[in-house]
Parts: structure tokens; C-alpha cells; sequence
């Protein structure tokens, strides 16, 4: 029962990229309002749903542009009826796929979905990876405030142009920085006998009501 | 014990350790004191084979490191300078638990190693929280709890003091005295004051062991000291030249003044 969300995810997303009409897909959107409901994730979650909207709307920007029966014309091109369709139905299919994963990770903490990971037997690397991934995302953005502070608070009297270029070259740093940690991560690991990671002990809760969302999703097939 | 043979290392071109050569004894407190780019790290991460020698070779209780890294690392628990290098887990507890689990510890044996490694600490209560939740000080006291639990026999600290509030140093200071005869401890650092509690440091500049000796004969050197752009603690330069020991805590001090004042 402890692990039921993951493979209720991997079921959604499954069931939800699969489909080839935005009617099908509307009636995801419930399933999602329900996930969220139950949860109780934080405000946050919202703004981060905003965000993951607005980023996946800019991935398949292009997709607006396929030809087709022209609605508007843009200095971009010309924006057509089936762009339109085929913008609203990529973006619908990673929008309430990956939405399901933020809620959970949300509400029940990513560290709970390493323990499930774990615990279904994904390989060590990628649970390793994902928790690198999610503990220094932090420290990235930690590292890349502290240097745009350091930027702002001498970049007086200078363009915007050489501004702009100056937080190129800062972003290049972070990434030589980031590069840099990385050794040392692996010194620390190496050090404690790095062969096999730990497992997550976690206290999980075991939820009936995944099983329910799991049926509703397969009904929804 | 540990002992360097005329060990030489250097980051692509640039030599950064030139024939160091130490031995450091069973049970000893022992520091190394030098200025910043001296080559303390990375003379640190020979210990344990994390770095190779292109030269001279590394002997840890009669292993050489280079051909058994790993079972030197069972021995040699390193706390890293800066602790966000130490502490990759998303949580406290799995950060704890890795190095344990990697000796093969399970279940309740482990969750009872964490525990008390975080309550060596003054960490208990923490194990479930999440690493970036910790402030600078309290990433520090887990990275060395991480490192406890392994329980070691040699234990190293490099730049241990730095950041720590002065709750944290205390704590520090305590758990090298719990410590003291029982493991191997080694502490590197640029600030003089902190060595004050060894048995003996060795003087370390420009990739060289410069000197190694009590802390009367090293710290109570001012001149050395200032030649090798170190700071000479107020409390050693006062010790010093009153020709009296060098106390390893305030607490000494107060009674050898007042021995001497009265």
C-alpha cells in the first residue's frame, strides 16, 4: 500500500500521453483536482504549477505555427486552428502528467518519492542521481543568488548590454562552480565507501484511496 | 599509525606537496598548522586515497593506501572543510546512515548508529529533517556526524573550527577531548589558536613540512609563526613569554595564572 503513488503516476502519465484528443484529456483534469484535494499540498504548489504552465507553454510555442486554416497572423508566423489544437493538446498531455508528480512531491516531500523508488527496486544510479539532483538544486540556486548579489551590487554605471554579458559570464561560472562541487561531492562519497547507497527509511503512509485514484484512472482508459 | 614517505603531489603542473614525509602516532591529537594554499587538503585527502601520490607512498596501520583504498577508508573518517561538500542527501538520516550502510549495517543496528552519532553532536532530533532546512553551523555539526558513525580509529578534520558559533566549538573541543588516546585524531587548520589542544603539529608551507613539534615548540615560536604568515594566538605569545606550558583550554590557563600570580 506504501507505494502506490509512484505507480499511480507512472499509470496517469501513461494513460494521459497516450490519448489523441483534448476531450480525453479533460476528464484527466479531475483525477488531478482530486490527487490535489486529498493531498492538501502547500499554497506553493500553486506557483509552482504556474511556473511548470508557462515553461511547457514555451517548449511547444512552435507547435502553434503548423499548418493549417490561419486565425491570426504574428510577426512569429502565422498561427493556425490545428496549431492551436496540437499546442493545447502537447501541452495538456505534460502538463497533467508532470503536474501529478510536483503535487505529490509537493505535498508528501521528493524524499518520499526516493523512498518509493527505493522500495520498487529502481536502480541505485537513478535514485542516486534524482537525489543529488534535488539536494544541490538548492545549493545551486543558493550559489547562483550570492553571485547575481555580487554582480548587482557593482554593476553600477555600466549598459545594459555589458551588464547582460557580465551575467553570461556569470551563469558559465555557476556552471564551472557546480562542476567543481561535483569532485569534491565525490571525494566525500568515495570517503564513506561509496559502493551502494543507503536506503530511505521513511515512515510512509498507506493510503486506500491511491488504489481508487489507480481504478478511476484505468476506468478512464 | 599513519606514516608519509616523501610524498609528492601536484594539480596538473602546479606542485602542491614537494617530499612530505610524517609519522603520526597511535592515539595522538595531532595538527596541522599552515597558511592558506599550504597544501594541508590536499596532503588530507592522501590519507585515505581520495588523492594519489605521484610520488612516496601513504601507510595507514601497515596498509599501503594506493593499493587498498578501501580498506583504509574503513579507518580514516574525513570531516570536509565545507560541509554542503559533505552532505548530499536530501535528508539527515540518509546522510548519516551512508557511511554505515556502506560497512554493511542494517536496520535497527544502523538507525541505533545514526542516533548516536547525530547525539554526539548535539544533533539528536534532526535525523528526520531535510538537509537545506540546516543552517551553516548545524550542516557542519552533521557533516561530522556523518563521519562519527562510521567510528573510525583515525579521525580528521580539515579546517574544523572554521564557521562553527561558539556553542559548536565547544562541542568540537569536547568531542576531541571524549576522543583523546582512544582514536587517532588529526586536525588541520590556519589558525594557530586552535591547535593549541595537540599533541604536536607539524608546520606546513609551500608543500613542506617545515617544523614538527610540541605546541610550546611550533606555536610558542612567534617568529616562526610570523615568517610563515600565521597569526600567533594572544594567549600562546602571553604563555610563551612568561616561559610557562601552553595551556589546551581557557580552563588550564585560569589555573596556571593563578599558580603563577599567586
Amino acid at each position: 500500500m506504501s507505494d502506490l503513488y509512484l505507480i499511480f503516476i507512472f499509470i496517469y502519465a501513461l494513460l494521459i500521453v497516450t490519448r489523441t484528443s483534448l476531450v480525453e484529456l479533460f476528464y484527466f483534469l479531475p483525477v488531478l483536482m482530486a490527487l490535489i484535494l486529498l493531498l492538501k499540498p502547500k499554497r506553493a504548489l500553486f506557483k509552482h504549477l504556474g511556473f511548470l504552465l508557462g515553461f511547457e507553454g514555451l517548449l511547444f510555442i512552435l507547435a502553434l505555427f503548423t499548418p493549417g486554416k490561419p486565425v491570426v497572423t504574428t510577426p512569429l508566423g502565422v498561427i493556425t486552428y490545428e496549431g492551436i489544437q496540437r499546442f493545447s493538446l502537447l501541452l495538456g498531455k505534460a502538463f497533467l502528467s508532470s503536474s501529478a508528480v510536483v503535487v505529490v512531491s509537493n505535498s508528501l516531500g521528493f524524499p518520499y518519492i526516493l523512498a518509493e523508488m527505493e522500495t520498487l527496486r529502481f536502480p541505485r544510479i537513478l535514485v542516486l542521481t534524482l537525489a543529488f539532483t534535488y539536494r544541490y538544486l538548492e545549493l545551486f540556486e543558493e550559489e547562483t543568488l550570492r553571485m547575481k548579489r555580487a554582480l548587482d551590487s557593482r554593476a553600477f554605471n555600466i549598459g545594459k548590454i555589458e551588464y547582460y554579458k557580465k551575467l553570461g559570464m556569470l551563469i558559465g561560472e555557476i556552471f564551472a562552480r557546480a562542476y567543481m562541487r561535483s569532485v569534491r561531492i565525490h571525494w566525500a562519497m568515495l570517503s564513506r565507501g561509496f559502493g551502494e547507497f543507503p536506503k530511505v527509511v521513511e515512515e510512509k503512509r498507506g493510503e486506500p484511496i491511491v488504489l481508487t485514484l489507480i481504478a478511476l484512472g484505468v476506468a478512464l482508459l | 599509525m599513519i606514516e608519509l614517505v616523501n610524498v609528492h603531489f601536484s594539480y596538473n603542473n602546479r606542485e602542491v606537496l614537494r617530499g612530505i614525509s610524517l609519522k603520526i602516532n597511535d592515539g595522538e591529537v595531532f595538527g596541522i598548522l599552515g597558511p592558506n594554499g599550504a597544501g594541508k587538503s590536499t596532503l588530507i585527502m592522501h590519507l585515505n586515497g581520495i588523492l594519489k601520490p605521484k610520488m612516496g607512498k601513504v601507510i595507514v596501520n601497515g596498509i599501503e593506501v594506493n593499493k587498498n583504498p578501501k580498506e583504509v577508508r574503513k579507518i580514516v573518517g574525513i570531516v570536509f572543510q565545507d560541509p554542503n561538500d559533505q552532505l548530499f542527501s536530501p535528508k539527515v538520516f540518509d546522510d548519516v546512515a551512508f557511511g554505515p550502510y556502506n560497512l554493511g549495517l542494517r536496520g535497527r543496528e544502523l538507525e541505533e548508529r545514526v542516533e548516536k552519532a547525530l547525539r554526539l553532536v548535539g544533533m539528536e532530533g534532526y535525523k528526520n529533517r531535510e538537509t537545506k532546512e540546516l543552517s551553516f553551523g548545524e550542516k557542519k555539526r552533521v557533516a561530522i556526524a556523518t563521519v562519527l558513525a562510521m567510528e573510525p580509529e583515525i579521525l580528521v578534520f580539515d579546517e574544523p573550527f572554521a564557521n562553527l558559533d561558539f556553542r559548536g566549538k565547544k562541542m568540537l573541543r569536547e568531542l576531541i577531548e571524549k576522543f583523546r588516546g582512544e582514536k587517532t585524531i588529526i586536525l588541520s587548520s590556519h589558525e594557530a589558536e586552535y591547535l593549541t589542544l595537540c599533541d604536536r603539529i607539524a608546520l606546513l608551507d609551500g608543500g613542506k613540512v617545515i617544523k614538527v613539534g610540541s605546541p610550546e615548540e611550533i606555536l610558542g615560536n612567534a617568529d616562526l609563526l610570523r615568517e610563515h604568515n600565521l597569526d600567533v594566538p594572544p594567549l600562546v605569545d602571553l604563555f610563551s613569554s612568561l616561559g610557562l606550558e601552553i595551556p589546551k583550554s581557557i580552563e588550564e590557563a585560569k589555573r596556571k595564572l593563578k599558580k603563577v600570580l599567586i
